[in-house]
């Protein structure tokens, strides 16, 4: 099984790393970015960052990961990942303010507002499950963050799809179509995690 | 049989007559229409990065066009000596830039142009504002996005309700 063996784990992770890096690069180097003032490049770069970590992070969730890199990996990417989706949003709000205002009162004249703000409160969501962790069972634990911030990531996805800006749309396919593979990953991983727990505490097995 | 035979020819005769009498119907709507000429109405975010005062200007830079023509609600006149205010990202930065903000007066028929550089997407699409703020007419906002084809240019004409108030 690919997401017990830890050597195996490392390919996915480092061509997820490389996506990043290469995403992150066209999008920074856009002929777009000539022109603009600092604080809306650094909004919307915080944005793409954030985007381009999500093949990443589900990966480093994976039992077989988290042992080789240590149990710090997941949740601190997932810090940067809100921190950055935050400095997304207060950037282009010190830019723009009236168009963020709009937007986040949900009366923007563009769709991919609103799938980004569902999309960031899908990745609050699956972080303050991790935050409450001892206060949830971790069967019910671990498939609310999954189903959270898959549906977040989602969603931040289809937000940057419908965007026309910076981002190249070669990339935000392959960012696309590799969050999607290491969600499945993850999910694989996530259902033998959760059958155990469940055996543990006494959960019938369907 | 017959009677098959004697639909099949009379039916497109009947649709040879009916069709022009139907487009005339069809002309007299559009006619009616515009005699009515309903007020625009502003648009979501049309105001946003909106400065009230612009200077009347050539141009905002070249190579893009923006051009349409002004009338009058109800009476479809077209308005003269509307100033027009526009404002969009360009190649020299974004809406709040006052080197992207500008106005232009309507000619006689109701006609305003003013060319741009090359148009830049902001918040994630590629479009333009367009505005009308004077004590005259009831105050007008349009964000007008371009669609794929509009690489030369776009018409954005639009109808103002007048106040009655001239102004001061």
């Amino acid at each position: 099984m690919l997401h017990r063996n830890p050597w195996l784990l490392r390919v996915p992770v480092i061509l997820a790393v490389l996506l990043a890096v290469a995403s992150f690069a066209t999008a920074a180097l856009s002929p777009l970015q000539q022109g603009r003032e600092a604080i809306w490049v650094f909004g919307a770069l915080s944005g793409v960052l954030a985007l381009c970590l999500f093949p990443i992070q589900p990966l480093l969730a994976l039992p077989g990961l988290r042992r080789g890199l240590g149990n710090w990996v997941h949740p601190a990417l997932g810090g940067t990942i809100i921190g950055l989706s935050v400095a997304h949003i207060t950037g282009l709000w010190i830019y723009s303010p009236e168009d963020i205002t709009d937007a986040l009162l949900l009366q923007a004249p563009t769709p991919f507002s609103a799938w980004g703000l569902s999309g960031l409160a899908g990745l609050i969501g699956a972080a303050l499950i991790a935050v409450l962790r001892r206060r949830v069972r971790p069967a019910i634990r671990i498939a609310l963050h999954l189903v959270l911030a898959g549906l977040g990531a989602f969603a931040a996805m289809m937000h940057a799809w419908l965007i026309l800006g910076a981002m190249s749309t070669a990339s935000k396919a392959l960012l696309a179509l590799a969050m999607l593979l290491s969600l499945g990953i993850a999910i694989q991983a996530a259902r033998s995690t959760i059958r155990a727990y469940g055996d543990r505490d006494g959960m019938k097995r369907s | 049989m017959r009677v098959i035979l004697a639909i099949m020819i009379a039916l497109p005769l009947l649709a040879g007559f009916e069709a022009p009498a139907l487009a005339q119907a069809q002309t007299q709507a559009q006619t009616q229409a515009q005699a009515d000429c309903p007020a625009t109405e502003t648009m979501r975010g049309g105001r946003n990065n909106y400065r009230i005062d612009v200077p009347l200007v050539e141009n905002l830079g070249i190579g893009w066009t923006a051009s349409g023509t002004v009338r009058e609600a109800g009476s479809c006149a077209p308005l003269a000596g509307v100033t027009v205010k526009l404002w969009s990202a360009t190649d020299r930065g974004g809406e709040r830039d006052p080197s992207n903000h500008g106005a232009t007066l309507t000619d006689a028929e109701g006609r305003y142009r003013m060319p741009f550089s090359e148009i830049r997407p902001m918040g994630g699409q590629l479009h333009i504002h367009v505005a009308v703020d004077q004590p005259e007419y009831e105050p007008l906002f349009l964000r007008p996005v371009l669609a794929p084809g509009d690489t030369e240019g776009m018409v954005v004409d639009f109808v103002l309700k007048p106040t009655g108030r001239n102004a001061s």
